[in-house]
């Protein structure tokens, strides 16, 4: 077999598979320009396919902007060249991912990437320098593993994340994990998380004080709660909404105190309902579902939800997966086992143990993170450490939003051999969950909006923290810093002890890459507060604030007091002065080049590279893709015509023209429901009687082949019919888009 | 036509023995090369440093056509190239266009200022790795598919009949050819 397609297909789920051959012809569709190219940005960021720095066609080469003339012209989305590599972003909803899927992550990235596996700061994983046109092998060999990109991007639902620790941790109500299994699979592609102005990002938590779900700022945020109730426990939810990070970060609000799990997901769908509704869709500064809910205010908020899921039409989906809860579970691979006093212990056991391994609820088992310099590692170390997975774990791996793994169920009595194995594969450092564990976004390196160099900072700080890690003080060596490369805050800098994010100031006629410090965020109580800007630093002393900052703490620190504390007890005015000077006295360019330069880049630093964003994609309405999908289906038709298959040919021509009218319809009638009887009924109403649809000089002459055609019922079609067929879907396909955009202009 | 025929994503490498030089010592040298448009033949994009990740592709120069990588491997450095866009011609033209693209990188860079007397590239051997798990797995028959199209690039570097080709590479690993020359060993 000669493309994996038909190599794979017994393996991938059905519906997957057809989506994959849909963003196929997309791409075909677009190479002939066929396709929008604000509609196919949108279509592919919402299957994963994201911009990467300079994608624009043109890059600083330190002295001057080079034109990067890539072969074919074309382009993939507003100022975003075609050929120009790209990332990939692939969503593991929770963090949850088996060794098997980890040798195909691998296999993906050495073939089409770098060879590097990323985990970002939502448990997912990316690749960089990916070409558009490899991504649909890329995204089968994927789904053969069980692992979709769909929806990773774009305005739509993200990867639902939950504390990596959900189900083996002390702390927890209940172990989360099988509802955010749920919820993941019910919005996957759902109809109403189709038609957002912005994206929409859920977290899962087992219980409040930890940070590992990171709830309060997330747009939705699910608390495990329990309650007794006639001596049984009774599972639900605090469920908040509102929360987000970003330029202006904001704390999510207490949407319903315990929201019983039947009513998880219709509340789900209803909020996305509401937010598809009334959220902006023109000012993409303003339409994250927090200012809407800042907007309406979270009584009208909850009374809209409310209102909406009353009228939802019932779902078998909401509450099936709930007969599955008891036999949820995950089997550990071994046998518990305590940690024997007498086993020798290999060097640095001790301390890997300190900061990386913490106990389960369950005795004799164990977590233990492994920690990835900057979330990478290659290709050869990914099969390596699924195999470590096979001998310890089993499929007990998560991925977690510091950018590292936990492998769980790790019986206690191979901590010492599991660490030996994991040293031997370069993925043995010690100083998890500690300062040494920088969080960064990727900044310069990739972003097409980063300004200064995250990742080169965090590097920079990581090897620094942990020459000195050892004589650290206990309060600062728990502390955590994560670096953003803008103010977008893909870093998650508002919510570290210590944050930074990058800018930019000019100094004696240069532009200096600087950080904007940040501190006090907190992280535990589910990310519960938000740090203080401080003041913007030079990248390059961006060391010594932390040094400065970390001194001042254990020295006037009171007792017991947290870095939070310290932080609003000092006030700002204080913090600001221990690094005042650092803002001050630059060098001369001729005295100290580097001053001038970003962490790990040799070039003179510039603004220049900076591009346009997806992260917001274009705000594509539903119906917009339904008229973008038609359009495929006539293509499609044209296909099969040629195949000489007429029957398939005269079906794809027809549901075009039906997909089209139900794309005017959903204007005005967003649940209107798919028989073509219904749809052509509905259209007929809103559109030709109403002459909505008449334009100067055709009037309603298009209309009238949906019609004929519809009227006609089943035909016997022939290469003739069927040609006709398809040049009437064409003509009727494009006056429905002369329609909608008379519409949306009115 | 052979799936083994349709090979476009593979991958050549060469090593360099002893050599005090470090893969993060090519980032201002990649840099540079995009600055003086070193490499006629490659839209040369950027420098990526992966060299906290072992056994990962240390430093990048990213290119349209593929990716030149110069990484610390088992105590040496290693040189690789792999071509990522469609390649013209046979499957020999195609692997020979590969490994030409390798050994001008590695003369570039030993004529490097900072590198002359440091760095010299092993000649004597490559590796040549199929970047594709579809059209060429990592199985002996591919192997055997491979041999007559390396055999003839070898014959042309390194004379009739010196040489030869063996598979290496782990079970989930790629298929990965050392094509070395007999008359040194
Ligand atoms: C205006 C544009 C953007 C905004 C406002 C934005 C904002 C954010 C925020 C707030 C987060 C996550 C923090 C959280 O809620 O957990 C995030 C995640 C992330 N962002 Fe951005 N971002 C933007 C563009 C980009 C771009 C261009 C990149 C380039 C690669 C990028 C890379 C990432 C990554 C890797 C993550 C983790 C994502 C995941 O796994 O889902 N972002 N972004
Ligand atoms: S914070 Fe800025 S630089 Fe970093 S990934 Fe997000 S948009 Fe890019």
């Amino acid at each position: 077999m000669n493309s994996w397609k038909e190599q794979l297909s017994s393996q991938i789920p059905q519906d997957w598979g057809k989506e994959i051959d849909i963003f196929e012809t997309q791409i075909e569709l677009r190479k002939r320009g066929k396709l929008d190219e604000k509609i196919f940005a949108e279509t592919r960021l919402r299957r994963g396919v994201y911009g990467q720095r300079y994608d624009n066609g043109q890059r600083h080469d330190g002295e001057q902007t080079q034109k990067l003339a890539y072969p074919s012209g074309l382009l993939k989305g507003p100022e975003t060249v075609w050929d120009a590599p790209g990332m990939l972003r692939i969503k593991i909803p929770f963090g949850g991912v088996t060794p098997d899927q980890l040798d195909v992550l691998a296999e993906v990235a050495e073939e089409y990437s770098n060879g590097i596996l990323h985990v970002t700061t939502r448990q997912d994983f990316q690749y960089h320098y990916i070409h558009i046109e490899d991504t649909p092998d890329i995204m089968r060999r994927l789904a053969a593993a069980g692992i979709t990109t769909r929806e990773a991007c774009g305005n739509s639902v993200r990867n639902l994340t939950a504390c990596p620790k959900a189900g083996v941790c002390s702390g927890e109500e209940f172990d989360v994990t099988p509802y955010a299994r749920a919820l993941t699979d019910f919005l996957l592609g759902h109809p109403d998380c189709q038609d957002f102005g912005r994206k929409v990002k859920i977290a899962f938590s087992g219980c409040q004080g930890e940070a590992c779900g990171l709830v309060m700022m997330h747009d939705i945020g699910a608390l495990a709660v329990k309650k007794t109730r006639r001596g049984k426990d009774v599972h639900g939810f605090a469920l908040y909404v509102g929360g987000g990070l970003g330029t202006v970060p904001y704390q999510a609000k207490l949407f319903d105190a315990f929201l019983p799990p039947e009513e998880l997901l219709p509340i789900s769908q209803a909020i996305a309902r509401v937010f598809g509704r009334l959220g902006e869709k023109k000012n993409r500064a303003q339409a994250r579902l927090k200012f809407l809910v800042v907007k309406l205010g979270i009584e009208e908020f909850r009374r809209l939800v409310w209102e909406e899921r009353q009228i939802l039409p019932d779902d078998p989906h909401w509450t099936s997966y709930l007969d599955h809860l008891p036999a949820y579970g995950e089997t550990p691979l071994k046998p518990p086992s305590p940690l024997s006093a007498e086993k020798t212990l290999p060097e640095g056991f001790a301390e890997w143990q300190r900061s990386n391994v913490k106990a389960q609820k369950q005795t004799g088992y164990a977590i233990a993170t492994v920690a990835l310099p900057l979330g990478d590692l290659s290709s050869d170390q990914t099969r390596k450490l699924a195999d470590v997975a096979r001998r310890y774990i089993g499929d007990n791996i998560r991925t977690t939003v510091e950018q590292n793994f936990v492998f769980r169920w790790v019986s206690e009595e191979d901590l010492p051999d599991l660490y030996e194995d994991l040293l031997e594969i370069g993925l043995g450092d010690s100083g998890a969950n500690t300062i040494v564990d920088v969080t960064a976004c990727p900044g310069t390196d990739t972003c097409k909006l980063g300004i200064s160099a995250s990742r080169g900072l965090a590097e920079e700080l990581r090897n620094r923290l942990a020459a000195k890690s050892f004589e650290m003080d206990e309060a600062v060596r728990s502390l955590r810093i994560k670096v953003s490369g803008c103010f977008n805050s893909c870093g998650q800098h508002h919510v570290a002890d210590i944050g930074f994010f990058g800018n930019s100031r000019t100094l004696n006629g240069y532009k200096v890459p600087h950080f904007q410090v940040i501190l006090g965020g907190q992280w535990a109580e589910n990310a519960g507060s938000f740090g203080m800007t401080i003041g913007a630093i030079p990248s390059r002393r961006i060391p010594e604030v932390v040094d400065r900052i970390t001194d001042h703490f254990v020295l006037v620190r009171n007792q017991g007091e947290n870095f939070c504390d310290f932080v609003a007890r000092i006030g700002k005015k204080e913090l600001r002065s221990l690094i005042e000077n650092l803002m001050k006295n630059a060098p001369s360019f001729e005295d100290n080049p580097d001053f001038y330069h970003d962490w790990g880049d040799p070039r003179e630093f510039t603004m220049l590279d900076r591009g346009i964003g997806e992260c917001a994609g274009e705000v594509i309405s539903a119906s917009q893709f339904d008229l973008a999908d038609a359009e495929r289906e006539v293509f499609d038709a044209q296909l099969e015509l040629e195949k000489e298959n007429y029957a398939e040919a005269d079906a794809l021509a027809y549901q075009s023209m039906v997909g089209a009218s139900r794309a005017l319809v959903k204007q005005q009638y967003f649940d209107v429901p798919e028989p073509p009887d219904i749809v052509v009924e509905e259209f007929t109403q809103r559109f030709l009687d109403t002459e909505l649809f008449y334009d100067k000089y055709a009037k309603g002459k298009f209309a009238r082949y949906l019609l004929q055609r519809h009227q006609q019922g089943p035909v016997n079609a022939d290469a003739d019919s069927v040609h006709q067929l398809i040049d009437q879907a064409q003509l009727f396909i494009d006056a429905a888009h002369a329609c909608y955009a008379r519409c949306a202009v009115e | 036509m052979e799936y083994f025929m349709e090979l476009q994503r593979l991958s050549v490498k060469l090593v360099a023995e002893s050599t005090t030089v470090k893969p993060l010592e090519l980032v201002p040298v990649f840099h540079a090369w995009i600055r003086n448009q070193k490499l006629k033949d490659h839209l040369m994009i950027d420098v990526a440093d992966y060299n906290h990740v072992p056994e990962g592709p240390g430093t990048l120069l990213v290119t349209y056509e593929g990716n030149y990588s110069l990484a610390q491997e088992d105590g040496k450095i290693a040189l690789l190239y792999q071509r990522k866009r469609l390649l013209a011609g046979t499957l020999t033209e195609r692997l020979n266009t590969a490994l030409k693209a390798v050994l001008t990188a590695s003369e570039l860079l030993e004529q490097e200022d900072e590198f002359r007397d440091r760095l010299s590239f092993d000649r004597n051997r490559f590796w040549v790795i199929s970047n594709d798990r579809l059209s060429l797995p990592n199985t002996e028959q591919s192997f055997e598919e491979l041999s007559p199209a390396l055999s003839e690039i070898a014959t042309e570097f390194f004379g009739h009949d010196n040489f030869i080709l063996s598979r290496q590479g782990g079970e989930k690993e790629r298929l990965s050819v050392l094509v070395e020359s007999s008359v040194l060993n």
